[in-house]
């Protein structure tokens, strides 16, 4: 199987569609499934926002330094086109405070993605971010940093919160 | 940043116990892979179809932006082409030639770019 580095020198050597194609076929996953918790389990819009983030990888690969991982790039420009999409919609769309279904917190597998896409929207959009960066993308606090321009300070106080917010929560629904 | 003293630490040491890291991550996993169902086919389509539009913009602006340069510096050199054109082939059907081309022109643009 090649390796990033090998599909990123095929593309932009030669622009070859193949390799491209396997690069989005690897990360679509990852990114889908940031997305759809950074939007508090919106899944068209994690869709369409992962959707211009390819577009964007397409047009941007050649700047790709190799100095982060390519996870992290890529979660970066998703992060980035999610805060553009927000902006964008600010008047017209809101997806921050979801109802969570009673019928979620019961149920276990199939439903956990679900469950923890809706726990997100209790979160503020910088803790969600971290938080799913930190225990969903298994990032350590340095990518973070690369990932998101926040200071690492910032990062472990957000994360800290985001845990206490969802341990009370999670035991206030258990009472 | 990590040492003891650090409030942010001395923060998540207290969030522990409310929280474990192993709880929250198996609570936060990604539980199930999503599974290909044509994104990146659709992706790949949708980036070919907005790259190819983008090319046909920038070389219309491209020429446009060529015919601007040439009527700012030097206006004759237009006038001269086209009465070039007018006299050698015909002038009514020089005429007829250049306004075919710049509908099709028109036409393929618009089409490409889905405006008609």
């Amino acid at each position: 199987m090649p390796s990033d580095k090998e599909l990123i020198a095929l593309f932009t050597g030669s622009q070859d569609k193949l390799a491209f194609t396997i690069l989005v076929k690897r990360y679509q996953c990852a990114i889908r499934q940031f997305l759809r918790r950074l939007s508090g389990g919106n899944h068209a819009l994690a869709d369409d926002v992962a959707q211009e983030t390819f577009l964007l990888m397409y047009r941007k690969l050649h700047t790709f330094n190799g100095q982060s991982t390519l996870t992290t790039w890529l979660h970066k420009i998703a992060y980035h086109c999610f805060l553009h999409h927000q902006q964008k919609n600010k008047n017209t769309e809101s997806f921050d405070w979801i109802e969570i279904e009673e019928s979620a917190t019961e149920q276990t597998d199939a439903s956990a993605d679900i469950l923890a896409e809706q726990l997100m929207s209790i979160l503020s959009l910088h803790e969600r971010l971290v938080l799913t960066l930190f225990y969903s993308a298994g990032m350590s606090h340095s990518e973070i940093v690369v990932a998101t321009d926040l200071p690492l300070g910032t990062i472990k106080s957000h994360i800290n919160r985001a845990k206490q917010k969802l341990s009370e929560y999670l035991t206030t629904q258990e009472r | 940043m990590n040492s003891p003293q650090d409030p942010a630490e001395q923060n998540a040491n207290h969030s522990n116990a409310l929280f474990g890291d192993d709880e929250l991550s198996k609570l936060l996993q990604y539980h199930s892979p999503l599974l290909d169902d044509d994104f990146a086919k659709n992706t790949i389509n949708e980036i070919m179809k907005t790259e190819h539009k983008r090319q046909i913009i920038l070389t219309l602006f491209s020429f446009l932006g060529v015919a601007f340069f040439c009527l700012l510096i030097e206006p004759a050199f237009l006038f001269n082409v086209t009465h070039a054109l007018a006299t050698r082939v015909g002038e009514n059907l020089s005429f007829i030639m250049i306004g075919l081309t710049m509908s099709m022109g028109v036409w393929i643009v618009g089409k490409e770019t889905d405006f008609i």
